[in-house]
């Protein structure tokens, strides 16, 4: 059956990744996805420049105690003379590092343990299905409270144990994705040819699989952000980092200073971010028509 | 009167990437009541946009840049769609698509779904809708009892026969079919053909059938358009277009299907690709692939040649390639 | 003279647990008997043609040809040997030697990967990765195909050619490792017509030039009848006529095969 191929929109495999200048062309069209990564772009920038931009140190004590924003200090100062700016600023450190750290590795996880079952399917696949379900009962957050008690707090630990409950979700779509990708006609020539399963799976599967599985992680880098907030908040973090829950937590205690939850807009914006960008790469996925006018 | 679609000078552009592509150059075509035109060509040659709109059912990314679709005294184009919904599609003009078959709601009951938009569009009470549904179930040549069941339980022609009955619910005196059989098995696309057919014959409804496949026009149709790069290259009966082809493009595809006769005889293809719609080259589409073009057809473009009553030809030398 | 490929009683079933079927119960014989007892030869250099409309069975047999699903019964030898015995070399020697052109020229090949990349794989799987031989060998194979100029094509994507040239394409990649059989499911379907046409002259071409024998699965018994030296005709998983191509055409022996010519639609005066 011949198909109209001239004029029909472009049908791509799902997960097919563009091209860079295809996916930037895309991306400018869609305000809010180009919005996502530039947040996260800016709050990278912060983080990494955090000792050049900061004005003052992170931990840098003064005299002037809870003043209301000012000339020399743009966001007022905490119970022990802060400067908040500058606090905020290193603040976004803890956040990136938590929120990329822990999307990573449940990136990998996630495609490792859902792209073999997927694959093979049969027995290993069914086990594998219960141990999704069965992880992803687990509570991160109260975890996380079990292991601070038992072993201090520690942004690695707590972002491992986030990282290890997080994972099935991107195992769930890898594995859908590989099981729909199995089937495609060029991965049964590559096994007609003489390919070996590894160079299926890395070579011609995963490529074409694993855009939704990004568009999870920048969800997951969301989430993760918001869970190091809120363990900083209650005060379950790292004392030698500054985090926005702990200046958030601050503006709790010292109820006149509303500049101290400053770091809750901050803390908005970023996850925010991640939410367009997640938006931006599923559109980037999705190919448009354009509307005819007249 | 009995002309009953009259169809001048539609020209259909789809955007794409900023500019405009001509899926439909500049075709006029005529449907009397009880015809049988078929639209024969390849794909991306237009044919499925020529029938979207007369239906006035282009997708948003594709306006109709000008010319007049009359149909019975009236301009289709300057009617607006609240009214072409209402009086003219599906009670006046029906189409059965290549995929028809999934155009039934699967939740639904087949029967349940013809009966609803028979009340809807005759304003007829349930039991009445019904009565009418089991006759046209006979009409296409399926068992009344076989309304009870789900889209899942009727093979791909059964499903096709169904929708086929769909379009015939308001008796439309015209019918338009893209490609209606070319997802079926060769053997229920003879049968489908055939209640076709004997549906012409029993209702007199006008036919336009499109398809790539000359032999299902050739068996359906009395007289015949072939497309090609948006243009119609050639029309006329089928008796004129298939024992004397004039058409270069005409020729060439006829040479494309084997025969049956003498099945080792040598196929031709055509050599080269279709047109790139987005830079239709001066002159005749046609002339890259041409095994009769000379300089002149590849620098102006070829004049509607009339050989006979009703025969045309879009080609410079039709007069010579007609001897 | 033992044949290249032999098919002995060929049998697969699946089991229909996961299908609704109207109105029949859920028991263990709920089986779809796909191919049932198929038995065939192919010879060196020859084109057996597998004629059958869905469900008859047809793709089913190619996959298991392929050795891309295992038979519930029979065998398939190659050159003799049972191939679900073949282990390691022997298993890769029959991945070079018999290579398949699927239906869908969109999706073929793989969309991410460059002309050049897909045309390597084969090669770099068995072992030949010097740059030159590549290049050699993938210029070479494209040529005989007919995109040219290679270096051109190599560097072009999927997206970036027609459904002929993707065809082409697809056939090219099914020709690099030098086979002996190639199993064509479909090839032309999904073409227009004037593609098809020129598309199953290049695979006649090339069987004449490199002595290739097709297994030619279809639907479109005059493509076949071009095609093949020999059809079987298929339905409903069985084998119900068999002969050579212009015979089974003009005097076919059996209802199935006589209902099916007789429903091919032709123009008049064709």
């Amino acid at each position: 059956m011949p198909r109209t191929e001239a004029l029909e929109p472009e049908t791509r495999p799902a997960g097919f990744l563009p091209s860079l200048s295809d996916a930037v062309r895309r991306l400018v069209h869609f305000r809010l996805g180009l919005a996502g990564f530039v947040i996260i772009l800016f709050f990278g920038i912060l983080a990494i420049g955090a000792p050049y931009i900061a004005p003052y140190g992170e931990n840098q004590q003064s005299y002037n105690i809870l003043q209301p924003p000012s000339a020399q200090h743009l966001l007022g100062t905490d119970s022990i003379g802060r400067d908040t700016l500058s606090r905020i600023i290193y603040g976004s450190q803890v956040s990136m590092e938590f929120g990329f750290g822990v999307a990573l590795l449940s990136l990998v996880l996630g495609i490792i343990l859902g792209a073999f079952p997927g694959y093979f399917g049969g027995l290993i696949d069914d086990l594998f299905s219960r141990f999704f379900d069965t992880v992803l009962m687990i509570p991160a957050f109260f975890l996380i409270i079990l292991a601070v008690a038992l072993f201090g707090s520690n942004i690695q630990t707590s972002m491992l144990i986030v990282a290890l409950t997080s994972w099935p979700s991107n195992a769930r779509i890898t594995r859908a994705q590989v099981l729909t990708l199995k089937t495609r006609a060029y991965v049964q020539a590559s096994t007609v040819t003489g390919a070996g399963h590894l160079r299926i799976l890395f070579k011609h599967i995963l490529p074409n699989g694993i855009s939704p599985v990004i568009a999870n992680s920048a969800l997951q880098m969301a989430n993760a952000v918001l869970i190091e907030a809120s363990l900083s908040f209650l005060g379950l973090s790292d004392p030698n980092h500054v985090s926005w829950g702990t200046i958030i937590f601050g503006a709790v205690e010292n109820f006149n200073a509303w500049w101290l939850s400053m770091a809750g807009v901050t803390l908005m914006i970023l996850t925010l971010g991640f939410n367009f960008a997640a938006d931006g790469v599923s559109y980037l996925l999705t190919p448009r028509l354009e509307v005819a006018k007249g | 009167m009995t002309e009953l679609l009259k169809v001048e000078g539609l020209t259909v552009e789809y955007a794409l990437n900023g500019h405009y592509v001509k899926a439909v150059d500049d075709v006029s075509l005529t449907v009397n009541k009880g015809d049988a035109l078929g639209i024969v060509g390849e794909s991306g040659c237009g044919k499925s946009s020529l029938a979207l709109a007369i239906m006035g059912i282009l997708p948003d990314n594709a306006r109709i840049a000008s010319g007049i679709v009359q149909f019975e005294g009236e301009d289709l184009l300057k009617m607006p769609q609240s009214r072409q919904r209402r009086d003219i599609r599906w009670k006046r003009i029906s189409m059965i698509f290549q995929s028809s078959m999934n155009a039934l709601n699967p939740v639904y009951r087949v029967g349940s779904t013809l009966t609803s938009v028979a009340e809807f569009k005759r304003k007829v009470s349930r039991n009445e809708a019904a009565e009418i549904v089991e006759r046209l179930y006979r009409l296409v040549g399926m068992d009344p009892s076989r309304m009870k069941n789900f889209p899942h339980q009727y093979s791909g022609g059964m499903r096709q026969r169904a929708v086929i009955a769909m379009s015939l619910i308001c008796e439309p005196p015209l019918i338009i079919a893209d490609e209606p059989t070319t997802a079926l098995d060769v053997v229920v696309q003879n049968q489908i053909l055939k209640t076709l057919r004997k549906l012409r014959e029993d209702l007199g409804m006008a036919i336009i059938l499109i398809s790539h496949d000359v032999g299902v026009i050739g068996e359906t149709c009395e007289r015949v358009a072939v497309m090609y790069g948006g243009k119609l290259f050639e029309t006329g009966s089928a008796k004129q277009l298939f024992s004397k082809p004039n058409n270069p493009y005409t020729r060439a595809l006829l040479g494309c299907f084997p025969d049956l006769e003498n099945p080792k005889r040598k196929l031709n293809g055509i050599p080269g690709e279709p047109p790139d719609l987005t830079m239709i080259p001066p002159g005749c589409r046609f002339a890259p692939r041409c095994a009769y073009a000379k300089e002149i057809c590849r620098t102006q473009a070829p004049p509607i040649y009339e050989l006979e009553a009703g025969h045309k030809s879009l080609c410079h030398f039709a007069k010579e390639l007609s001897q | 003279m033992t044949p290249l490929l032999e098919a002995q009683r060929l049998t697969k079933r699946y089991s229909a647990s996961r299908e609704i079927m109207s109105g029949e119960s859920q028991n263990a014989s709920s089986m779809i008997m796909a191919v049932d007892s198929v038995s065939f030869k192919v010879a060196k250099g020859e084109t057996l043609g597998l004629v059958g409309q869905s469900g008859s069975g047809k793709t089913t047999v190619g996959k298991l040809v392929l050795r891309l699903e295992y038979p519930s019964e029979g065998r398939i030898l190659y050159e003799g040997e049972d191939i679900h015995l073949f282990k390691r070399k022997r298993l890769r020697d029959f991945r070079s030697k018999v290579q398949m052109i699927f239906q869908d020229p969109y999706e073929s090949l793989d969309p991410r990967l460059s002309l050049r990349s897909s045309l390597e794989e084969p090669l770099i799987v068995h072992g030949i990765r010097s740059r030159s031989e590549k290049t050699l060998r993938v210029e070479d194979v494209l040529t005989k195909v007919g995109l040219t100029p290679p270096q051109r094509f190599l560097k072009l994507r999927p997206d970036q050619l027609s459904g002929g040239q993707r065809q082409r394409a697809a056939i090219a990649r099914s020709l690099i490792l030098q086979p002996e059989l190639v199993v064509a499911d479909e090839p032309v379907s999904m073409l227009d017509v004037s593609v098809s046409a020129e598309i199953l002259n290049l695979m006649l071409e090339l069987k004449r030039s490199m002595n290739i024998a097709y297994l030619f699965i279809t639907h479109n018994l005059p493509h076949a009848a071009y095609f093949c030296d020999r059809i079987c005709v298929m339905r409903q998983g069985q084998i119900v006529e068999e002969g050579t191509a212009e015979n089974v055409l003009r005097h076919p022996e059996a209802d199935y095969t006589k209902t099916l010519i007789s429903s091919i639609p032709l123009y008049p005066h064709q």
